[in-house]
């Protein structure tokens, strides 16, 4: 019963499910193209632009024909600071090479990352449930609209998700196998999940440990020299980083502003959470996916799953705060849900066939499915042209031909004085906003608005606002600003002030 | 056709009805939030409509009224034209002889019609030994959070859903029984629906021919005396009604701006309308609903559903510019998409229940009420983030200011609704920027501006402007009035200009 839908749509023929996931696969990939040249803004743009940033640094460490002041400007632009080892800033830099710069490559990589993901994926939930299955949960991880938006950003989660699904489709070919192949591959993929992004230590550990301790025994795996080789190879490469940047990069500032668990006692976090889930993956699909989970195996299925969920729980639970700020967060969160409404799809599909043995039914299905990713990849191109953002770079040049690119800026800007760095090829310090006031005050810290603008405007000459709704939320900076500083160059989109010469009445 | 192979769980009957009662109970609590703020939180035209129709009715025969809102709140009720039976607000305006004119009182009934239609909801899905699947699809009937803001509007669309709900659990208890006695009550319901709002004849006619043709030969269908008693009864009441309404009142005016083929040759229409539907109805809910077609397991209910979303997508292709502007007209949808989630549902739960122990059991009861719980928070703060009862006094104030005598033209966002409700003032309208390009896409021209101003304000005492974007957007009037008549009274901070059209200045 359980593969007569695999028959009766694939009649067994392995060509055509082959197609079909080809086709799924260029579809997904050819999805994430559209608007492939707008400056990627449209998602978490601060973390983007981060990446670009490094990105364009390490590139410009090769180039030899650019003046030597814009080379330097561009490898000093570039030292952003480090939250994860740069893998997917190295691969654009080196592409960059080949292309020129281009912020459009990393989309690319990305997309492509993430549509290799969705081959994984298959070929897992194929292994776990059916073919039928794996057709619909990837088309579901392709085509959701959040996904297709998230999926194609500059930032390590895309690459990451996409290891991550190579792990879990290695750990589940492991317990069904035993075999060295299976588990050092699971080893491979794992490390590197870690190590493009730590934060993968939550999904890719909840699976490991569910498929130990549910799927074939703590007492059995502790005994196993497979169990420890994987456990192994999964922290060697972070391990070292970790190290290595906890002694040399002085990553341990990394970890702070980042653990708030008052918020567990607070009732409104778990509804912003589910909210968040809402946004990402649905209310329907997220709610069927975890009563699929009731549809699984107890042996055979469901301790991976388990493990993911509780994986993916752990995971809000430490990061409170940023798992209903940063929606990007979320992103692992499609695979889980993808596998685990496979189940239910699964066993959907077996009753389909059991109702309708025709070929027109099937059809019908066919269609349905077809229907439903077609309005679900417009949700998803609807939001990629929403926006156009092509009028930024010209503005953020300009605004850096007027600071003249050198040193001594603080600004209130956009994405923490990210945009004014690559577009308007100038630095300048992030002057607080009001979120990040309040994300010191979560975490307990006091400031003093005062103290702190002395400290931070000391040598500096320029004060740059561009972000006025920000500006209105700090009227005591406003009010000084407005009353104490010259404004040096102003429009109706920006404002600089003058730091170093200041009007008679100090502050 | 009843039997008792149901889920365990729903077997136990005390169990089944608690959480029917908890649903219950539930649905109309958050229906009752906010109970008394004023109905403009969903298109409050339609509502201040009804408001008015109803509190009309109630102050004529009023005893203690003074005579002067006695006549007005009468010419009030029967300036509104006629457009189906004011079911709803003639039992509103008996209860306020009760409770005195009280706002929410609308909102009491709508609620609780609408949970009497999930009521019918629920002995369908007995009446089709899906019990478990009823469940599932109660509880998205009740809470899907479209419905959870419209159920509670004082429209008679409510009404006509839950007597769609009725009807359809007739009609297919008729076709489980074909008695007499079912026939008469299938025709009955059904005629019901469609007296109390005409647009309902599109899912139930939908229905009720696809359970026809289900059985098969047509000379049989046609030879089938209880079918013709059916369409007969069905039609009576209907006809009658619009024979009185042609002949008695306006109701043929009703029907002008209404049909628009025009839009049928844009593609974009039909993109819109499919983003529209998978919104209102929750993407996952209206792909489960489709696949649920097929995993009907007998042709009754089956062809019903496909009847049933065909009578959905002819009522969009005959009102295609209501289906775009008011999100009302998309009502019946819920009932249909619950209609097709009853088998997919029920054949989940069944699985589930069957599969797995006790403790899961409790678990799959406790992940659904976790489900109601967080729509039942996100409608609720939805709810809460709105409060429109200051608009009350601003009203009633213009209403003073204005004088409750005066004959008025009017400028405004509601078609002069709450001026009216609120403020005891009885207006002619002035077109708004919708009117017009309505108009204008109906082929109608556009009147001279001069000769229409001279028309429209012939007899009246003042032109009242309570819009101001309309007063933004409308440059010609704005320019004819502030140089031809004098401005008595404004607040821009409120949003009103009053002009004397008794003593026009000379430009």
């Amino acid at each position: 019963m359980k593969r007569i839908f695999a028959k009766i749509i694939f009649r067994e023929r392995p060509w055509m499910w082959k197609m079909t996931l080809a086709l799924m696969l260029l579809g997904g990939f050819a999805l994430r193209m559209i608007n492939l040249t707008n400056p990627p803004l449209d998602f978490a743009p601060t973390r983007q632009l981060f990446s670009a940033l490094k990105a364009r640094g390490m590139y410009y460490q090769y180039v030899t024909d650019a003046p030597d002041g814009k080379r330097q400007l561009a490898i000093s632009l570039g030292d952003v600071g480090i939250v994860e080892p740069p893998v997917l800033e190295t691969i654009v830099a080196q592409t960059y090479r080949l292309t020129g710069d281009h912020l459009w490559i990393a989309r690319i990589y990305s997309s492509l990352f993430w549509v290799l993901g969705g081959l994984a994926l298959f070929l897992l939930i194929r292994e776990l449930a059916s073919t039928g299955a794996a057709i619909i949960g990837t088309l579901f991880y392709l085509f959701v609209p959040f996904g297709v938006v998230a999926s194609r950003t500059f930032m390590p989660d895309p690459l990451m998700v996409a290891l991550i699904i190579f792990t879990l489709w290695t750990l589940f070919r492991w317990q069904n196998t035993a075999r060295w192949k299976w588990a050092i591959l699971f080893g491979i993929f794992g490390g590197l999940a870690l190590f493009v992004k730590n934060l993968s230590v939550f999904i890719i550990v909840g699976g490991f440990a569910g498929v130990i301790l549910g799927a074939r025994g703590l007492k059995r795996s502790i005994r196993d020299p497979q169990a420890w080789v994987m456990a192994v190879l999964l922290v060697l490469p972070v391990g070292i980083y970790m190290l290595y940047g906890s002694l040399r990069l002085n990553m341990g500032s990394q970890f702070a502003l980042r653990f708030f668990p008052k918020m567990w006692l607070d009732p409104a976090f778990y509804f912003r959470w589910d909210a968040m889930i809402n946004n990402v993956v649905g209310f329907g699909a997220s709610m069927f996916a975890i009563v699929s989970i009731f549809l699984t195996d107890k042996k055979r299925e469901r301790p991976l799953l388990f493990g993911l969920w509780i994986g993916y729980f752990l995971f809000g639970m430490t990061f409170p705060y940023h798992f209903y700020t940063h929606d990007y967060y979320q992103l692992s969160l499609i695979p889980i849900v993808a596998i685990s409404l496979a189940f239910g799809i699964r066993w959907l599909l077996e009753r389909f066939a059991k109702y309708n043995p025709g070929i027109l039914s099937t059809v019908v299905l066919v269609g349905i499915v077809l229907f439903g990713t077609v309005v679900q990849a417009w949700y998803g191109r609807a939001r990629l042209v929403s926006s156009d953002y092509r009028n930024e770079p010209a503005f953020w040049a300009e605004i850096g031909d007027k600071l003249g690119h050198g040193p001594g800026v603080i600004g209130l800007t956009q994405d923490y004085g990210y945009r004014l760095a690559y577009w308007g090829w100038q630095g300048s310090a992030a002057w607080f906003t009001s979120a990040d006031i309040g994300v010191r005050y979560l975490a307990g810290q006091d400031i003093d608005l005062m103290q702190m603008f002395t400290e931070d405007t000391a040598g500096k000459k320029y004060f740059l606002v561009t972000m006025f709704g920000e500006f209105d939320n700090q009227p005591v900076i406003k009010d000084l600003l407005y009353s104490h500083y010259p404004i040096f160059a102003q429009t109706d989109e920006y404002v600089i002030f003058d730091l170093e010469h200041p009007s008679e009445s100090q502050p | 056709m009843e039997n008792d192979n149901h889920p365990k769980l729903f077997v136990k009957p005390w169990l089944t009805t608690a959480l029917i009662v908890v649903l219950f109970v539930a649905a109309l609590g958050i229906r009752l939030y906010d109970l008394t703020d004023l109905p403009n939180d969903f298109y409050m035209v339609r509502q201040y409509r009804s408001l008015l129709i109803a509190r009309g009715m109630y102050y004529e025969h009023l005893p203690t009224a003074s005579e002067w809102q006695r006549n007005l709140a009468v010419a009030q009720w029967k300036g509104e034209g006629l457009i189906e039976p004011p079911i709803m607000e003639a039992l509103t305006a008996l209860t306020y002889d009760f409770t005195g004119v009280q706002i929410w009182i609308g909102r009491i009934y709508a609620s609780l019609f609408w949970l009497s239609g999930g009521l019918a909801i629920w002995l369908l899905a007995r009446k089709m030994s899906m019990r478990g699947g009823g469940i599932i699809a109660l509880a998205y009937f009740l809470f899907v959070p479209f419905a959870v803001t419209v159920s509670r509007a004082f429209l008679p669309d409510p009404l006509m859903v839950a007597a769609i709900a009725w009807a359809l659990w007739a009609l297919y208890r008729w076709e489980l029984r074909h008695t007499w006695k079912a026939a008469i009550l299938a025709g009955v319901l059904t005629g019901l629906a469609i007296l109390i709002k005409s647009v309902a004849v599109f899912p139930l006619l939908g229905a009720a021919v696809g359970l026809v043709v289900s059985r098969g030969s047509l000379k049989r269908i046609l030879a089938d005396k209880q079918t013709w008693a059916v369409v007969g009864i069905t039609a009576i009441p209907t006809i009658i009604y619009y024979i009185y309404g042609f002949t008695s009142s306006d109701l043929g005016s009703q029907f002008s701006l209404r049909f628009f083929p025009e839009m049928l040759k844009d593609p974009s229409f039909y993109v819109r309308w499919l983003f529209l539907t998978a919104g209102f109805s929750g993407f996952a809910a209206m792909f489960a609903s489709l696949t649920g077609i097929l995993l009907f397991p007998s042709n009754g209910p089956r062809f019903m559903a496909i009847g049933m979303w065909i009578g959905y997508i002819a009522y969009g292709l005959a009102f295609p510019y209501h289906f775009m502007t008011h999100d009302y007209y998309h009502l019946p949808l819920i009932v249909i998409v619950t209609f097709g989630l009853i088998p997919v549902a029920d054949l989940l739960v069944r699985q589930v229940m069957q599969k797995t122990g006790g403790l899961w059991q409790a678990a799959f009861i406790g992940l659904l009420l976790f489900g109601i719980s967080m729509q039942m928070w996100l409608a609720r703060n939805s709810m809460a983030s709105a409060n429109y009862r200051d608009e009350a006094a601003f009203w009633q104030e213009l209403g003073q200011t204005i004088g409750h005598d005066k004959s008025i033209v009017e400028l405004s966002g509601d078609y002069g609704y709450r001026l009216a409700y609120l403020g005891w003032v009885n207006g002619s309208q002035w077109s708004t920027t919708a009117d017009v390009a309505l108009r204008s896409l109906a082929g109608q021209s556009q009147p001279d501006f001069a000769t229409d101003f001279a028309k429209r304000i012939a007899g009246m005492d003042l032109f009242v402007i309570t819009s101001p974007p309309e007063w933004q957007s409308q440059a010609d009037l704005r320019e004819y009035l502030t140089t031809h008549y004098q401005l008595i009274a404004s607040d821009e901070g409120d949003g009103y200009w009053i002009f004397d059209l008794h003593d026009p200045v000379s430009p």
